[in-house]
């Protein structure tokens, strides 16, 4: 007789749990429900993360020879940007929360809503809505990076070298 | 109570975030590119893949944006509300995988370095390939010439010396005043070109000596082992090296003694089994530079290191080939001796003593 594997084997098993569950229903409130503020913890986070890998793109940059050339050193300074952004888009998101579009208020002749500044916490989150202004120059960086290894890799003998850093 | 206008807030939003749809695009046409250049790099396809990764960020983040100024104006604010959960977890996908992306970078770069070490690699062997084969064509055709001179001397000698012998038996028994005379006498005159001519030609071809140039020992030995040792690594065969500090400088063709020590090392690895080890060590001796090839296989038997470097000389294993010969030859060639000691169950060493170039060795040694 033919032997069955062992993922075959946990397939089986797998099957008749489920059965046996099926068999036996009940409420068994299984589904954890997502509530609040999650959605901004994990966008959050996700900055986080994003700010941790540029770092560590930006440091691989630094410590290998890529950074003797053009090309790396761009991308080496969209990695900075990019990070640069993270941490104020982070802050940002922090600011934003504690406002809400009911703040603003409409003025008479005006297109667009105001804001009351009343603190420094207004003036921060009117910076900081600013973001663009950090996030465009860093994709733009790792477009000139990406241009220049594209014009190096055409002309191998252009390739422009300093000392090491 | 002071108020600021969101206008400005709103302009740049607005501009900053059609700039990044273009750069985005911009960015992911450059990828495209790069990666269309050579399809099988890993950095073009981790660029692309980065890039789509970028460009899905930028476009999803920027649209959403936009949108939110468009239902703004047509009065639609309140549908935002609802949209903004799902624009804002695309973004953070988006951040996700480039985030992602961007970590597996030191393992591409690893990847472009290993490549980048391996082109070096084949394009120096491929230089000395080219190299060598310029020598060993050479060698061929001034052997052919050779060749083909010393038959023309042996297939021209006979007749010639045999003209010339009868013209001079003729000149004596021919009377003085003959009338033949002068035609005897031409008749040897030419035939003495003629054998002049021949004697030259077996005097064989002396250029050979004269592509020679002066090497060093240790640039050898170090270009042989370049070659050989992903051999050495596949078998499990620990390669050690003692090269001299100072140059060792002799007369002689780099590319054929490199032949010469390659096939040496390689009939090493042959014998050794895995765990053994081979040791290249090269020296000065008296009057001579020297490499020296030691295993420590299992060694060769007396009666056949005496006949080893016989062509086809027959072992219970059968012929010995023309290798070693051949090493031999070479070595012969560079004014150089080739010794082979052996002991059964120890190990085998050649010994390679070639002349050094004159005043080389009374040089003070370079610390190493």
């Amino acid at each position: 007789m033919k032997k069955s594997s062992l993922p075959s084997k946990l397939g089986r098993i797998v099957m008749l749990m489920a059965l046996f569950l099926a068999a036996s229903v009940k409420p068994v409130w299984a589904i954890q429900v997502h509530t609040g503020v999650e959605g901004l913890y994990v966008h959050q986070g996700a900055h986080m993360f994003l700010a941790f890998s540029m770092l560590f793109f930006a440091l691989n940059i630094r410590r290998s020879s890529l950074a003797r050339l053009k090309a790396w050193r761009l991308l080496f300074f969209s990695a900075i940007l990019f990070i640069l952004w993270n941490m104020w888009a982070f802050v940002g998101h922090l600011s934003f929360f504690t406002r809400i579009e009911a703040f603003f208020i409409m003025e008479p002749g005006h297109i667009t809503p105001s804001l009351p500044v009343n603190s420094w916490h207004e003036v921060i989150y009117y910076i900081l809505k600013m973001d663009h202004l950090l996030c465009l120059p860093a994709l733009l960086y790792f477009y000139f990076g990406l241009k220049v290894l594209f014009d190096e890799s055409a002309h191998p003998q252009r390739q422009e070298e300093g000392p090491p850093s | 109570m002071m108020t600021w206008s969101l206008a400005p807030l709103w302009a740049v939003d607005l501009l900053g975030s059609l700039a990044m749809i273009v750069v985005s695009s911009m960015c992911l046409l450059v990828a495209g590119k790069i990666f269309r250049r050579d399809r099988e790099n890993a950095l073009g396809n981790y660029l692309l893949w980065l890039c789509f990764a970028i460009f899905a960020f930028a476009v999803s983040r920027s649209l959403g944006h936009i949108l939110k100024h468009i239902l703004y104006f047509a009065g639609y604010s309140h549908w935002w509300r609802s949209l903004a959960p799902i624009s804002g977890s695309i973004n953070t996908i988006t951040f996700v995988v480039i985030a992602s992306s961007t970590l597996y970078f030191r393992r591409i770069e690893s990847i472009m370095d290993r490549m980048g070490r391996d082109r070096d690699k084949i394009s120096s062997f491929s230089r000395e390939l080219l190299e060598l084969n310029r020598d060993i064509e050479t060698i061929v055709s001034e052997r052919t010439q050779t060749e083909m001179a010393l038959f023309i001397a042996h297939e021209v000698r006979n007749p010639a010396m045999i003209i010339g012998g009868m013209a001079r038996k003729m000149k004596k028994s021919s009377p003085e005043s003959g009338p033949d005379k002068r035609y005897v006498e031409t008749i040897i005159q030419e035939a003495g070109k003629l054998e002049a001519l021949v004697q030259g030609l077996g005097k064989g071809h002396p250029s050979a000596r004269k592509k020679f140039a002066s090497e060093d020992l240790n640039e050898i030995a170090a270009a042989a082992l370049r070659t050989i040792k992903p051999e050495a690594e596949n078998r499990g065969v620990a390669i050690v090296t003692e090269y001299h500090p100072a140059p060792l400088i002799f007369l002689g063709s780099k590319h054929l003694l490199t032949i010469a020590i390659i096939h040496l090392v390689r009939n090493a690895l042959d014998a050794c089994r895995e765990g053994d080890r081979v040791e290249i060590v090269t020296r000065p001796a008296e009057k001579a530079v020297q490499v020296l090839i030691r295993d420590s296989g299992p060694g060769i038997a007396p009666e056949i290191v005496e006949h080893i470097f016989e062509p086809f000389f027959e072992t219970s294993q059968g012929p010995t080939g023309i290798g070693l010969p051949y090493v031999k030859q070479i070595v012969e060639e560079q004014k150089g001796r080739i010794v082979l000691t052996s002991t059964p169950g120890e190990g085998t060493t050649v010994l390679i003593s070639l002349s050094p170039l004159l005043g080389e060795l009374s040089r003070p040694i370079r610390p190493a």
